[in-house]
């Protein structure tokens, strides 16, 4: 997510909260609801107030529609390219990673696995989220994870810059 | 399907079997679309872009 994004999630963010507290508020009986009555009237009471208001609830509207098309556009848009001379290809990221998992969960000692990929211009990195048996050595089984899912993602997949394969384990059963 | 000077720019996208070497695949994918293309239509065709969409595991 870039900077300005942030900022306005953030924005808009506090501006739900807001919301939301005055709503419970008035439910619980703190405020009496002629009190959210009365501050939406006053925002009428003159043109400025009236304009500053549009504008804000204009910006609002805008970001509720606009951000859960551009996640749907960023979900639908993440994939690898590969070198191909014949033609772009591109392989999703959520193949690879539930590809990752599946061949992961075949080792002996891995309990439950997660994967995440992340694609720049100077390679892939795999982000592994393992639950580990206590019964096997992990550094063991980290390294062996390790080389597992770089060899299959270089020769199955055809990923060739593979960076960096980051384990965290999260749970030892 | 997009036509260019060079030729068409075809657009697949695919869902391979687990197992399948997909470097390979894609490979001999856009070799047949694109003869059988040249062939049927009288087309050259520029390139042949794919999209693997997923992986089909077998069911254990």
């Amino acid at each position: 997510m870039r900077f300005y994004q942030k900022i306005i999630v953030g924005v808009g963010f506090v501006a739900l909260a807001a919301f939301s507290l005055g709503g419970v508020l008035v439910a619980v009986g703190v405020f009496s609801r002629f009190v959210v009555v009365a501050a939406l009237s006053a925002l009428e009471q003159d043109p400025v107030t009236r304009l500053v208001s549009l504008a804000v609830f204009l910006f609002l509207l805008g970001m509720s529609i606009y951000f859960p098309f551009s996640f749907r556009r960023k979900a639908q848009k993440a994939t690898v390219g590969l070198k191909n001379p014949l033609g772009q290809v591109e392989i999703s990221q959520k193949a690879i990673s539930e590809f990752i998992q599946r061949i992961g969960k075949e080792l002996e000692g891995v309990e439950d696995l997660e994967a995440g990929i992340k694609s720049s211009e100077e390679g892939v990195d795999v982000y592994l989220t393992l639950s580990a048996q206590a019964k096997g050595e992990i550094p063991r089984l980290i390294d062996e994870l390790q080389t597992v899912v770089k060899n299959y993602l270089t020769s199955t997949i055809g990923i060739e810059n593979v960076r960096e394969i980051k384990v965290k384990v999260a749970k030892i059963l | 399907m997009k036509d260019s000077q060079k030729g068409l720019d075809i657009f697949l996208a695919l869902i391979v079997e687990e197992g399948t070497l997909i470097p390979r695949v894609v490979e001999e994918v856009q070799k047949k679309v694109s003869e059988e293309v040249q062939r049927s239509l009288g087309t050259s065709v520029a390139r042949v872009n794919i999209k693997i969409k997923g992986i089909k595991f077998s069911s254990k």
